[in-house]
């Protein structure tokens, strides 16, 4: 007499390529986010710089460009005082369109990369779902790659995809096709460093957050890292004059490479091929760390 | 004398999620067990009683005191919550000895109670292996002695055979009998019905944040007057003998097998006495009557499920 | 009393041992040394073309006062206390005969003697390459005294409230480092920098401790000065020959306010912690 184990059927159908598999893990992650409304809330705070810049796009493009000048106060450059001089600078691509990107949209991505980032294995690591995962035909390259996907296209959304939404608007904003042509040439480069730059953190994050199981642990070590090393290494920077100080510092590295590759003219001379060097290493680092923390089979007792 | 744990009228709510509603309930000393499918409100009920949290309405009383607001009336309670983590650095020992501290002892003595708590719970050899080291079993164990170690008046526990071997589930029943008749209550939660019977037959049966019914398994079963009781008897002649108990009064039919047959009976007392004079007179081959619908399963499908 | 007393205390030394022996002292002991490192490479480099301000003052502002102190103190504070609500460790805790206001007392005081260590350990090494590193320092010694010392408040004083204000953080918020982040480098830098004349300085940890370091190093003159402007927001013009001294008493505050601001920040954050997890339920919802 045997006894069949009626509980198992096994599935002689087709499988999932690795590519499905990596996009059902991401797509996943992204709902969820979406799905909560308190998420909702910190993501409308974290692309207010583009619905600044948005604000500035229709000054100039509506108020300024559209009327000649702002009725009853004559024409804007002319103007005197701090607020007119907002104004007057809004007729520059660069003020109006990437200085409000640079100074806040980045910046505010280590925090929005943080919130993103920072649970998205380690929540996973902390309630045993990995063992879920890697138990169910899921390598762990998939699943950090699916991960990975995930975390960089919610900061794309943040940084990317809202500054193409507003640099769309802006085009059929203008009078005229004059901004698509003065833009037409760097926006591809521009989208590029972007994507470059938003891959990158995504990358950094996912990795640290590998390291983990515990979410608020790996916010603070991403915080404690970007931060303490920015201000080492600005130290650094400025006692010693010497800028391949740079290099240990993850966000001088990734911004300088997004900057080398938008063709923007860098700060304090650091070199860009530098920069490259120090963010191949950070991945080489978060290679190893994801390989040394992901393993297939974890054994428990 | 009042009785160690009273509820009155306590509801409990989680926003707009219902956790316990009305509860009136009076526990004397002894083994309780607490039941019902997930989400009924089993743990809420235990949280209440153990004061981690206060009632939304009415009130709790464990030897008189609020357990919320007193903490000295938590020297009388001992909680086996339902949660797998620990100091994981710790050794078993020196976790039960810091929470004995806690309950007020000093050193020497809250060593003393830990080393016996362990031991009583099976861990003597492992009591210095660190609890992340321990297994699923052992790590229960370390918890029953957390809760044992200041010798309370109320056992609260919630969950307590999950991980544990066949080995370990048979002394921790005992353990539990022999607590139970040490003057404690001791209330243990489950929805393994089987467990509870083991350990006691008094239940308290808790379904939708509500209680459901309290008291023996047996008195319980009595009450459900709408469910026909029904009786295994076997016996050499099974068409004879069901002949003859169609003839008794309060039979609601009758089924026939080989070597038995499972009557419907609508009030037992009677049935019962017709049947010891029937066996009396013998030639029916009587060999034995047993319930089919009298253990906690039965009871607990009845009333849940109708 | 004493029960009470003795209850925080037991908490204080199970919850000072599991943060001490764990890893994220490993990650904060590197990222303090890594404030030494900087030091130590500033004095080796440069020590001999720059004055102490440069090499000592400002970057330990910068690097460790700012960023490390907060960081470390914030992080330990609400980590005590979130971990034990995460694991549902706290409810072994809740269910013992001790007053709330035990746990949240007890591990203040872990997390501020965890992360005074380990800032301190920071703060030694930064001093004694200062110290020992064999530099041709402009004015004959490569750190004053009275410098390293000032910047022995940060060790002290700097724990204390900001880990009175991660214990009410994580009391009060599930999403407590998040906060605990924001008000390290939003809010502590923002108010921070707005003019000592606005009030809005004193509700910050960093001003208080800034002010303890600017009274006692008398001999970080460029340091003083610098920081003096800054306060003053553009006010006090030491090429105008405006006098530091009395730029130092109209714009910074006495020692006795700076403790008292501190004294006053942490006995309300303690407060505020103590009142709001005093019947907080943090068991949330039904587990079944």
């Amino acid at each position: 007499m045997t006894i069949e184990d009626f509980g198992f059927r096994s599935y002689g159908g087709p499988r999932l390529g690795s590519f499905p598999r990596i996009f059902a893990i991401a797509s996943m992650d992204v709902r969820r986010f979406f799905r909560r409304k308190l998420f909702l809330i910190f993501f409308l705070a974290c692309v207010f710089p583009a619905i600044m810049t948005l604000v500035f796009v229709y000054i100039r493009f509506v108020v300024i460009e559209g009327q000649g000048e702002i009725a009853g106060m004559g024409d804007v450059r002319a103007l005197r005082g701090p607020g007119a001089r907002l104004f007057a600078n809004l007729t520059d691509v660069a003020t109006t369109f990437f200085q409000p990107f640079l100074s806040f949209a980045m910046p505010l991505a280590v925090a929005y990369s943080a919130v993103v980032g920072a649970g998205s294995i380690s929540t996973d690591r902390r309630s045993g779902a990995l063992e879920l995962y890697f138990t169910r035909g899921i390598r762990p390259s998939h699943y950090f790659c699916g991960k990975w996907a995930a975390v960089t296209f919610m900061i794309c959304c943040q940084i990317l995809f809202s500054y193409l939404a507003v640099w769309v608007i802006a085009v059929f904003l203008a009078p005229d096709w004059g901004f698509l042509e003065e833009t037409a040439g760097f926006v591809p480069r521009w989208i590029l460093a972007q994507g470059f730059f938003c891959t990158s953190l995504g990358f950094l994050v996912t990795a640290l957050s590998g390291t983990t199981s515990s979410p608020r642990f790996a916010i603070m070590r991403w915080f404690g890292i970007l931060v303490f090393l920015y201000a080492l290494t600005r130290v650094l920077y400025r006692q010693l004059g010497e800028s391949w100080f740079f290099i240990f510092s993850p966000w001088h590295d990734l911004r300088r490479v997004a900057e080398a590759i938008a063709g923007v003219e860098g700060v304090r001379g650091f070199d860009p091929y530098l920069a490259l060097l120090g963010t191949a290493l950070l991945f080489a680092l978060g290679f190893h760390l994801c390989r040394k923390s992901m393993r297939p089979v974890e054994v428990v007792g | 004398m009042s009785p160690p744990l009273i509820f009155e009228r306590v509801s409990r709510w989680y926003g707009e999620v219902l956790g316990v509603s009305e509860i009136d309930l009076e526990l004397e000393e002894g083994v309780y067990g607490l039941l019902g499918v997930n989400g009924a409100g089993k743990s809420t009920l235990l949280k209440l009683a153990a004061g981690l949290i206060a009632p939304s309405l009415g009130s709790v009383r464990v030897l008189g005191g609020d357990p919320h607001a007193d903490p000295g009336i938590r020297r009388s309670i001992g909680i086996c919550p339902d949660v797998d983590r620990f100091y994981e650095g710790m050794t078993g020992f020196a976790w039960v000895a810091h929470m004995a501290r806690l309950f007020g002892f000093d050193r020497r003595e809250a060593g003393r109670r830990a080393a016996a708590a362990l031991d009583r719970c099976g861990m003597a050899e492992s009591m210095t292996k660190k609890i992340g080291a321990c297994s699923k079993g052992m790590r229960q164990r370390i918890k029953l002695a957390r809760a044992l170690v200041h010798d309370p008046v109320l056992l609260l526990l919630d969950e307590p055979l999950t991980g544990l071997d066949p080995v370990g589930r048979d002394a921790f029943v005992r353990l539990v009998r022999e607590l139970g008749r040490g003057g404690r209550v001791v209330v243990v939660s489950s929805h393994v019905l089987g467990e509870v019977e083991e350990m006691t037959n008094r239940i308290v049966l808790i379904h939708q944040g509500r209680k459901m019914a309290s008291g023996g398994i047996a008195e319980i079963r009595g009450q459900c007057e709408d469910r026909p009781h029904r009786v295994e008897i076997r016996c050499a002649s099974p068409r004879d003998l069901a002949r003859e108990v169609l003839a008794m009064e309060g039979i609601g039919g009758i089924e026939l097998h080989e070597g038995r047959i499972v009557v419907q009976v609508l009030s037992p007392g009677g049935f019962f006495e017709s049947l010891t004079r029937l066996g009396a007179r013998g030639g029916l081959g009587i060999e034995a009557v047993q319930p089919l619908d009298a253990d906690l399963e039965a009871v607990f499908g009845y009333l849940v499920r109708s | 009393m004493i029960a009470w007393i003795r209850a925080t205390f037991l908490i204080f030394t199970q919850a000072f041992g599991s943060l001490l022996l764990s890893k994220k002292t490993l990650f904060f002991g590197a990222m303090n040394l890594g404030y030494g490192v900087l030091i130590a490479l500033l004095f080796f480099f440069a020590g001999d073309r720059a004055r102490q301000d440069s090499l000592f003052a400002f970057p330990s502002l910068f690097v460790f006062v700012q960023i490390l102190v907060p960081l470390t103190a914030v992080y330990y504070s609400i980590s005590a206390v979130r971990e034990e609500i995460a694991e549902k460790t706290l409810t072994f805790l809740l269910t013992a005969p001790i007053r709330r206001s035990s746990i949240w007392i007890g591990k203040w005081a872990a997390a501020t003697a965890v992360s005074t260590l380990v800032i301190g350990l920071g703060y030694l090494c930064a001093v004694s390459s200062a110290l020992f590193l064999p530099v041709a320092a402009r004015e004959g010694r490569a750190l004053h005294g009275s410098t390293s010392m000032a910047f022995a408040w940060a060790v002290v004083a700097g724990p204390v409230a900001y880990a009175a204000m991660g214990t009410f953080l994580a009391v009060r918020f599930r999403r407590a480092m998040l906060a605990g982040a924001i008000f390290v480098f939003s809010w502590e830098g923002f108010a921070g920098s707005t003019p000592a004349n606005s009030g809005v300085r004193d509700l910050t940890v960093v001003d208080s401790v800034r002010t303890l370091i600017l009274r006692d190093a008398d001999s970080a003159r460029r340091f003083r000065r610098e920081m003096v402007s800054w306060a003053s927001a553009g006010e006090f013009r030491p090429w105008r020959g405006d006098s530091l001294e009395e730029a130092l008493e109209e714009f910074i505050p006495s020692k006795e306010e700076a403790w008292k601001t501190l004294a006053w920040f942490t006995g309300i954050c303690l407060l505020l912690a103590l009142l709001s997890g005093a019947g907080r339920d943090y068991e949330t919802a039904p587990k079944e």
